[in-house]
């Protein structure tokens, strides 16, 4: 699904923050991205939606080589990719129903499939009740299943999570991840970027540390070459 | 696609942008019309005096009416004259009675001995041809084909229109400017939910088509009301009666005219929604 080949990264003309990442994420896979603040866990985040690209080596995702994107096709990949926040980005002059139904909008999903989409999607996270609310009334814990809600509700092959729990307790946390090991169950590749060590032990799967801009391996289990 | 209202509601800028259109589409519309009729006045103050020309001499007194008749005659022969006619002395004073009266003292004033030419405009006769004709028989004679008259007023009404119509492009460049910044100024308070969008797959044209819509709305609205002011001052105008002033010739607008002017608040709004869309697509051109 997502193949790095002697990756580096720069920002303008600042030193190199990522140095030679070379791993493939195989579809369906589960990873935690670990690292300390500021190891480059985001911008690794941001290049696998096409975000950023690569300074040097070969990134290719979903048999795409970024380098050669034309930026026309990239809008068509990145619906293929969900994606959530730490601060959950909702909109809040619309309800929960039209921050979820926003990736089915853009793909100009029919309304009639749409409206049955998101609500089966709210029944999941358990906010069937509140899709007519505004986000504002909702506690964080529940803008997090919002948000999670709006990633996954157009089924994407991908789902990138940078820092998903960093804004919720602990209960909502654990909440959160069984949500996301769920989606793995149906078939979902899911990228975690955390530094919560309590977390990650929980919820045993393959890991990617970045140390120094180079990405080292924690045991492989499945999914995953180095 | 169904249209996402990803945009924060904001009325005021809603309402500038509506008072906006209004005023430069209603200012456009009076000065393309103000160009428009002093164009009217150019045209027939050129042509109304462009196929009459005048050859003057002195004073019947001095002259015997045999060399007038031949210099009608040799008149009649140069190419591009179609009539030579002599005013008649009584035509001259009837002319004259508004500003000398019709006492005795303006009786015995000697007048002139005028030759009222019909040329035709299109043939290219030259001054220096009557001269050649007439030396021999009207060796005083001169010839008076009105340019010096018309010069000036026609001189003002062009440089009347060529300043209508600078204002206008002016108005249009201010127009222009306003509109793109007031996109830009959309785009940076909704630019959270803009780049959001793009994260989600929302292309540059999508995104630019969702912020051209408001501009539309805002410059359709203002249009209306621009031209209907117009409308309404124009017609006011219109009804000034200039009879007072015999010099100054009614001003008028052909249908012509009407129909370009129609045009103005319908292309001032398809114009506000290309710019708007334009800035957006730029701006979002400029995301990752």
């Amino acid at each position: 699904m997502i193949s790095f080949d002697k990756v580096g990264f720069q920002y303008g003309v600042g030193p190199e923050i990522l140095h030679d990442i070379s791993v493939t994420i195989e579809a369906g896979s589960f990873h935690f991205l670990t690292g300390p603040s500021g190891a480059g866990k985001s911008t690794l985040l941001s290049m696998m939606h096409f975000d950023r690209r690569p300074t040097r080596g070969f990134l290719s995702i979903m048999g795409e080589n970024v380098a050669m994107l034309a930026r026309a096709k990239t809008p068509l990949l990145r619906r293929k990719i969900g994606i959530v926040f730490q601060d959950f980005r909702l909109l809040e002059h619309l309800s929960v129903f039209d921050n979820v139904a926003l990736p089915l909008r853009l793909a100009g999903e029919k309304e009639r499939i749409l409206s049955r989409n998101v609500t089966e999607i709210l029944e999941w996270v358990g906010l069937g009740k509140a899709m007519h609310v505004s986000p504002r009334a909702l506690s964080g814990g529940e803008q997090q299943c919002v948000a999670i809600a709006r990633a996954v509700v157009g089924r994407p092959g991908l789902l990138l999570a940078d820092e998903p729990t960093g804004s919720v307790d602990d209960v909502i946390g654990q909440r959160v991840m069984r949500l996301f090991e769920e989606l793995h169950r149906l078939g979902t590749a899911v990228i975690i970027a955390s530094h919560n060590e309590n977390l990650i032990r929980r919820f045993p799967h393959t890991r990617l540390e970045l140390m120094d801009g180079h990405l080292v391996r924690i045991p492989v289990e499945f999914g995953m070459k180095l | 696609m169904t249209r996402i209202p990803i945009q924060n509601e904001n009325r005021a800028m809603t309402a500038l942008s509506v008072f906006v259109s209004a005023m430069m589409v209603a200012l456009s519309i009076l000065v393309l019309a103000g160009a428009a009729a002093l164009h009217h006045l150019d045209v027939e103050w050129r042509h109304a005096l462009a196929d009459r020309w005048t050859i003057e001499m002195e004073s019947s007194d001095t002259l015997h009416p045999v060399d007038v008749e031949k210099a009608l005659s040799i008149l009649r022969t140069i190419p591009g004259v179609i009539d030579a006619r002599l005013i008649t002395q009584d035509e001259l004073r009837r002319l004259l009675d508004p500003w000398l009266g019709v006492d005795a003292l303006a009786a015995e004033l000697p007048l002139p001995i005028l030759i009222d030419l019909h040329v035709s405009p299109t043939d290219q006769i030259t001054s220096s041809l009557f001269s050649e004709r007439l030396s021999a028989v009207l060796p005083n004679a001169k010839l008076d084909d009105h340019e010096s008259w018309t010069r000036i007023p026609v001189r003002i009404a062009q440089t009347g229109e060529v300043f209508g119509l600078s204002l206008f492009s002016a108005i249009i460049l201010t127009a222009l400017s306003t509109i793109a910044a007031a996109a830009r100024a959309r785009l940076a308070i909704n630019r959270s939910e803009i780049e959001l969008l793009h994260t989600l797959g929302a292309s540059d044209g999508y995104i630019a088509r969702q912020f051209q819509t408001d501009p539309f709305r805002s410059a359709a609205v203002g249009s209306l009301i621009g031209a209907a002011i117009s409308a309404t001052i124009i017609v006011i105008a219109g009804r000034v009666d200039l009879s007072i002033a015999p010099m100054i010739p009614q001003l008028y607008l052909t249908a012509k005219d009407v129909a370009f002017l129609l045009a103005v608040p319908i292309g001032a709004t398809l114009l506000a929604t290309l710019v708007a869309r334009m800035t957006a697509y730029s701006l979002a051109r400029r995301l990752p």
